[in-house]
C-alpha cells in the first residue's frame, strides 16, 4: 500500500474524490494513532483527525509529485495538535483530575501500523504506556509516538517535528529513559 | 473517562466528517508544487533584485579601481549565499514533500553572520571614501527594501506548504534574500569602511533573516 500512497495523492490532487476516500483509510488510522498518542484523549484525537485532513485539502496543492505523503500528513497533524494545543492554553496534556486514564486508539493498542497480523499486547500494559507518555514534555512524547509507536526512521520524525536528526534523537532518547523510569515506578508501587 | 475498554481499543477511524466531505463533493483539480520551478521563480526574483538597482543608479564608481579578487570574491560569496540558501529553503529532501527547515534555519543564520564578518573583516584597503555609519542607512534601507521581493515572492509560493518549522525555514529565506541585496549592493555602493560594510550591508542578511522567520511563522502554515 506504502508504495501506491503517492500515486493516490496526485489523482487527489488532480480532482479524483474516489482516490481520496482510499487515501483517508490508508492514512487516518495512522494520524489517529499519532494524534491520541499525542493528545491521550481519543474524542479530541478524532476531532483534531477531521481537522488534519480538511488542512490536507486545503493545502492539497502544495504536495510535491512523488514525494511519500505520509511524514507531510503526519507534520500537518502535528501542526493542528500544536495549534490546538495552544489555544486551549495548556502546558502539558494530563489524565484527568480524578486520575482516570483517557480513551485509548487503535495503533496505541497492541498494533502498531502495518502490523495488524500480530498479536495484540496485554491492553492493561498499553493503557500504562499511554498514560506514562502523558507525562512527558510534548517534544519527547512527539519523539517516542513517530519512532516507536508509528515505526518512522530519525529522519522521517526529525523532518515531521522541523527539527534536526540529532535534536531528534536527543528527544526521544530522553524520552525513553523518562517512559522507563515511569513504567518501572508504577511496577514498584504495583501491589 | 473512562478505563480503556476492547471496544474503544479496536474502534476504526471515523469516517470523513460534514465539512470534509462537503469539501469533496466540490473538489477541483489542482497543479501540485514544483519545487524546481519555484526555484527558478525565486532566483529570477532575486535577479531582479541585482540588476534593477544597477540599470537605475549605476554601478559603483570605483568598480574598476577594486583589487579584482575582492570585487568578485565579495561578489561570489553574496551569490552563493543567495542561490544556496533559496536552493536548502525551496526544495524538499528527495522523495520528500518537506523542506529541511531546522538546516535553513542554522545555516541562514550562519550566513547572517559570515555577512557580518565579511564586511568587518574583508574591504578593499586602498578603495572607497570612508562614511559615518549612521549616514549610510540608506544602504540598510535599500538593502531590506530589495530583499523583501524574493522574500515575499517565495512567500507566495511556500504558502500552506510548511506544516513545522516556518521560523527557521523563513529565517533561511530571509537570509537568502538578504545575500541577493547585499550583491546589488556590494556592486553599486562605492563606500569601503568596515563599520559601514559589516553594519549596513551585513546587518541587510541578519535583518531579513529575522523578517523572513517572522512572515514565514504567519504566512506558510497550512
Amino acid at each position: 500500500m506504502a508504495g501506491d500512497l503517492p500515486s493516490l495523492m496526485l489523482r487527489y490532487v488532480e480532482g479524483d474524490a474516489a482516490a481520496f476516500r482510499v487515501l483517508y483509510d490508508a492514512l487516518a488510522p495512522r494520524v489517529l494513532g499519532y494524534l491520541v498518542g499525542m493528545a491521550r484523549d481519543r474524542a479530541r484525537a478524532e476531532d483534531l483527525l477531521q481537522q488534519t485532513f480538511l488542512k490536507v485539502h486545503r493545502a492539497r496543492d502544495r504536495y510535491v509529485v512523488g514525494a511519500d505523503p505520509v511524514p507531510w500528513v503526519l507534520a500537518i497533524a502535528h501542526r493542528t495538535f500544536l495549534d490546538d494545543h495552544r489555544a486551549r492554553g495548556r502546558a502539558r496534556v494530563t489524565s484527568t483530575a480524578s486520575g482516570e486514564l483517557p480513551d485509548v486508539a487503535v495503533d496505541l493498542a497492541g498494533q502498531a501500523p502495518g502490523h495488524a497480523d500480530e498479536p495484540r499486547a496485554d491492553l492493561t500494559q498499553h493503557a500504562r504506556v499511554l498514560a506514562a507518555l502523558g507525562e512527558l514534555p510534548d517534544a519527547q512524547r512527539q519523539a517516542v509516538v513517530l519512532t516507536k509507536v508509528d515505526g518512522r526512521s530519525m529522519a522521517d520524525a526529525a523532518a515531521i517535528a522541523g527539527t534536526s536528526v540529532g535534536a531528534m534523537k536527543v528527544r526521544a532518547h530522553r524520552g525513553y529513559l523518562a517512559l522507563r523510569r515511569l513504567l518501572g515506578a508504577g511496577d514498584r508501587e504495583a501491589p | 473517562m473512562n478505563e480503556p475498554s476492547s471496544q474503544d481499543l479496536g474502534a476504526a477511524p471515523p469516517p470523513p466528517g460534514d465539512a470534509l466531505a462537503a469539501a469533496l463533493a466540490a473538489l477541483q483539480p489542482r497543479r501540485p508544487r514544483r519545487p524546481l520551478r519555484d526555484l527558478a521563480v525565486v532566483l529570477g526574483s532575486m535577479a531582479m533584485v541585482v540588476a534593477a538597482p544597477l540599470l537605475m543608479m549605476g554601478v559603483r564608481r570605483d568598480l574598476g579601481a577594486l583589487p579584482r579578487s575582492y570585487a568578485l570574491g565579495v561578489g561570489a560569496i553574496w551569490l552563493v549565499l543567495a542561490v544556496a540558501l533559496a536552493a536548502l529553503v525551496l526544495l524538499p529532501r528527495r522523495g520528500q514533500a518537506l523542506m529541511r527547515p531546522w538546516l535553513a534555519g542554522a545555516i541562514g543564520a550562519g550566513s547572517a553572520a559570515l555577512a557580518v564578518a565579511l564586511g568587518a573583516l574583508v574591504h578593499p584597503p586602498t578603495t572607497g571614501a570612508a562614511r559615518p555609519v549612521l549616514a549610510g542607512h540608506a544602504c540598510l534601507d535599500v538593502g531590506l527594501a530589495l530583499a523583501l521581493v524574493p522574500i515575499g515572492c517565495a512567500l507566495l509560493l511556500l504558502r500552506r506548504a510548511v506544516p513545522t518549522g516556518n521560523a527557521w525555514l523563513g529565517a533561511g529565506l530571509g537570509a537568502a534574500g538578504g545575500a541577493a541585496a547585499g550583491l546589488a549592493l556590494h556592486l553599486h555602493c562605492p563606500y569601503g569602511d568596515a563599520l559601514h560594510l559589516a553594519i549596513m550591508h551585513g546587518g541587510v542578511v541578519v535583518l531579513a533573516s529575522l523578517l523572513g522567520a517572522l512572515l514565514a511563522a504567519r504566512f506558510t502554515r497550512p
